[in-house]
């Protein structure tokens, strides 16, 4: 829209919500002010049209089975062939070359492209056969017992492949539907699609744990909002010391003095917008209010106090350790219960180039507990119907070992061909598998799935036609898809 | 480059949307009422709601699905719309794919062929973009098409005729008898019906409420209570008191919710203060089909009050203070088909009974047991034995 409209509609509107105030008796406070500015998404449910004619109530382009996603990022990318995709005839092939007629001359990552040999690393851990919707699923119960349990609430799919082979990408990909940086970030989408639905806390909530392998770098921008308006943006919770910084007020600042401040700041920033018509002015108004009743909610939220020891003892022993990825699980379930719509948990240190079974283990310790606990308590409360719950790393890794191969220990590099990713709730079909990989794990026979598939699915559970979910920038539209993505249609409920 | 520019596309498309089946209808010569503003919507109802009434009971007799309209469609669509990798996920060709709809939705509204995405498509001008069959391919005569909006007319029934289920007299009226697959039409009716001992599942309305009161509106986004429309451009709402949970008492909930009873769906009282006048309120909120009512004051006076809810499917009541008399209320609600009971206060009596006497509502107790280890893997010897592959 050209800015000097903008700025016609935007006299318009303001009309609107004086007329709207009066007629309910109630006044428009700055702070009922930063909340309906606060609110601009693809529905556009707050810019009401003029007066006497009914607010635009838009919504998702179809009935949504869910409401909100949480997504647990794997960072590193764990091993498919120690956790999910069994291969027990590996375990007759140990330290035998890869065949070149698996292989096929795929591209490897400098890091192993150089090694004289490709020995067959066959997983050490133990698998069994769990119980789901179908004929069972294979799973290595000895590192995952706990995730196990909840097979049949489950659906693995083995045949996740994506197009990067290094993590910066891979990540990028995952999250924002393009390899290179700049585009919004799934949650962003969300966030813009469906708005917040609890306006006291952030739409789009980013919560890390560090994890006891090889680490890389999580850059802020996973969870940028690109070209999106920038209150899409996911809001990182901290887990030491305050989890939003310089959200308390200061010594010798009261509740009042910060209101004050606040009024004077907003009705400054409220002539600026004025005069400059640049959004982001908005942007920051509504910021800055949300940040205020965050004072409130933010330490509501972060307070375990009010969670039953049977609750806590659920999520394992480290639910106390702020931070951890089981103190991050109850935190997610406890934003998902207050309506926020995204929710992005990453996990680091998947990354195993050597010693993977020492590290996939530890690793495992950590995630394993809390995540089914999450899944558990979810059900019960009733919001895993029309909560997403999604596990996935960034890509797979190799069937054959990198470094030396013992009959202990091995490393495992990228491998973007093939991996297994899992989802529950929301409209996804339980206790279910998708897609085959071959013999080794290594290529895809049955049902690939892109990357943008499962955006594209993902996004029909929240209501969302992904092709038509768009922004235009410099002419164009843009979509989490791009150009490509189909709906799966098997792993629907 | 502002964000406005975006918007105004947005705006630009839903205005586009919304007006593409009246384009359409108005060049068939019909009237419609899908996707319109509010005010629009008013002036197409009388004639929408009508118009079936007039034609269903000519229509229902005549018209066979098995007999014409799965053959007419697998004659001119199953190529394209198959049950192999169908265009847009929509296969024609089986009742649970015209029921699950496809990449744009519902392919068909049982009783309005108005809002039917089948005979929209159909009826649009041949170069219209989204007319179908697509230009370069055979085309449906008039009588064709006439065929199948008499049967959507008719209710869009997959058994044949003369079973109770093809009657007539019904069948504008109730959602097709697979609707089960839980596609995404506005007017999902309960799917168990009366198929068991269990009780008969009445319909609840299932017409599209008038336009929510906009002041009312105002007054919950003041309040920071969440309200937003199911689906863009229709009427019903899902509200969530997420935001003021511990705020909300009887009398908030109430002041805020009865101006908007006609048009509640889904419902979050969840950590709320409040109780069982919140819940005898909701008893009169005829579309309400999801009502979350965990962690709040309720006892078995909420589940009696809303006892015989013709609308309600799915229920959460953990965390509250239930006795096993809820059981009977529970059972009173027909077309109920999910309940989350976790820490209600039901004993595992009261469950066992509740899943005897209802076995196809889904009870959700806290106490599913753990999927188990079915085989062992033995123990684990490494070897290089297997012969080599190139």
């Amino acid at each position: 829209m050209h800015p000097v409209e903008e700025h016609y509609l935007d006299i318009t509107r303001r009309r609107f919500f004086g007329l709207a105030a009066r007629s309910v008796g109630a006044s428009v406070g700055s702070l009922a002010l930063g909340s309906l500015l606060a609110q601009r998404n693809a529905r556009g449910d707050v810019a009401a049209p003029a007066s006497g004619s009914p607010p635009v109530l838009a919504g998702p382009h179809f009935p949504p089975k869910a409401n909100r996603v949480i997504y647990m990022h794997m960072e590193g990318a764990p091993s498919q062939i120690d956790l999910f995709d069994y291969k027990p005839e590996l375990r007759r092939r140990f330290d035998q070359d890869l065949p070149d007629s698996i292989r096929q001359g795929q591209r490897l990552t400098t890091m192993t492209s150089g090694q004289s040999r490709f020995p067959v690393a066959p997983s050490i851990f133990k698998f069994s056969r769990y119980e789901n919707n179908q004929d069972g699923v294979w799973l290595a119960g000895e590192l995952i017992p706990h995730t196990a349990s909840i097979a049949n609430e489950i659906c693995f799919i083995h045949s996740m492949h994506t197009e990067a082979i290094n993590h910066e990408p891979g990540i990028t990909f995952f999250q924002t539907g393009n390899q290179q940086p700049g585009r919004p970030s799934f949650g962003s989408w969300v966030s813009y699609g469906l708005g917040s639905s609890n306006a006291n806390l952030p739409t789009f909530v980013v919560l890390i744990t560090q994890g006891f392998g090889n680490m890389q770098a999580l850059a802020a921008r996973f969870w940028g909002s690109g070209f999106l308006p920038s209150e899409h943006q996911g809001c990182k919770l901290r887990s030491a010391g305050d989890p939003v910084l310089y959200l308390k007020d200061p010594q010798g600042v009261t509740q009042q003095d910060r209101r004050r401040m606040l009024d004077l700041v907003g009705d400054l920033n409220e002539r600026e917008a004025r005069e400059s018509l640049d959004p982001e002015v908005r942007t920051r108004i509504a910021q800055y209010e949300m940040a205020y009743r965050m004072q409130m909610s933010v330490p509501e939220l972060t307070d375990f106090s009010d969670e039953d020891e049977e609750t806590l003892n659920m999520y394992g022993p480290h639910v106390r350790k702020p931070g951890s990825f089981a103190a991050n699980c109850l935190l997610a379930r406890r934003l998902a219960e207050r309506g926020v719509r995204f929710i992005q948990l990453y996990m680091r240190g998947w990354d195993a180039h050597g010693n993977l079974p020492r590290e996939i283990r530890a690793q495992c310790d950590a995630v394993d507990q809390p995540q089914a606990a999450l899944i558990k308590d979810l059900r019960r409360r009733g919001l895993l119907d029309d909560t997403i719950v999604l596990w996935a790393g960034e890509f797979g890794r190799t069937v054959y070992s990198q470094g030396t191969l013992t009959k202990d220990n091995y490393g495992r590099d990228h491998h973007p061909r093939c991996f297994t990713l899992w989802a529950a709730g929301g409209g996804i079909k339980p206790g279910i598998t998708y897609g085959k990989t071959d013999d080794f794990s290594y290529n895809i026979v049955e049902n690939p799935v892109e990357v943008h598939d499962l955006h594209a699915t993902l996004l029909y559970l929240l209501g969302f036609d992904h092709e038509k979910l768009t922004f235009r920038l410099q002419g164009r539209d843009y979509r989490l898809t791009d150009v490509s993505g189909k709906l799966l249609r098997p792993i629907l409920a | 480059m502002s964000k406005g520019d975006g918007e105004k596309r947005m705006v630009r498309s839903r205005t586009a949307k919304s007006w593409f089946p009246v384009m359409a209808a108005v060049l068939a010569g019909m009237p419609a009422a899908v996707g319109l503003g509010a005010e629009t919507a008013d002036a197409a109802k009388a004639p929408a709601a009508t118009r079936p009434a007039a034609t269903r009971p000519a229509a229902a007799a005549a018209v066979s699905y098995a007999g014409q309209i799965r053959p007419l469609l697998a004659q001119r669509c199953g190529s394209c719309h198959g049950e192999q990798r169908p265009k847009a996920g929509l296969s024609l060709l089986t009742p649970e794919g015209m029921t699950g709809g496809g990449k744009s939705g519902a392919v068909f509204v049982a009783g309005k062929p108005d809002e039917s995405l089948l005979v929209q498509r159909l009826r649009l001008p041949l170069d219209e973009r989204g007319h179908m069959p697509p230009a370069n391919k055979p085309q449906l005569t008039e009588a064709q098409i006439k065929l199948i909006t008499d049967w959507v007319a008719a209710g869009g029934s997959f058994t044949a005729r003369g079973e109770p289920a093809g009657d007539a007299k019904t069948a504008g009226t109730r959602p097709s008898d697979a609707h089960a697959a839980g596609g995404h039409t506005a007017s999902n009716g309960p799917k168990e019906g009366s198929t068991s001992a269990e009780p008969e599942a009445k319909e609840g309305p299932v017409s599209e409420p008038p336009p929510a009161d906009p002041a009312a509106l105002s007054a919950m986004r003041g309040a920071l209570v969440h309200v937003e429309a199911i689906v863009k451009g229709r009427n019903r709402l899902r509200v969530d008191f997420a935001a003021v949970a511990r705020k909300t008492r009887d009398a908030d909930a109430i002041r805020l919710l009865k101006p908007v009873l006609p048009q509640i769906e889904s419902l979050s009282l969840g950590r709320c203060e409040v109780g069982d006048e919140t819940a005898r309120l909701l008893a009169g909120a005829p579309r309400l089909r999801r009502l979350d009512l965990r962690a709040t004051k309720i006892t078995d006076a909420a589940l009696a009050a809303l006892a015989g809810h013709k609308a309600l499917k799915e229920l959460v009541v953990a965390q509250t203070q239930l006795t096993d008399a809820a059981v009977d209320h529970l059972l009173a609600m027909p077309a109920l088909q999910r309940v989350t009971v976790w820490k209600s206060g039901l004993s595992p009596q009261a469950l066992e009974r509740l899943r005897k006497e209802r076995p196809r509502l889904h009870v959700e107790g806290g106490d599913k047991p753990d999927a188990r280890a079915a085989e062992v893997e033995p123990p684990i010897t490494l070897s290089g034995d297997a012969p080599k592959l190139k």
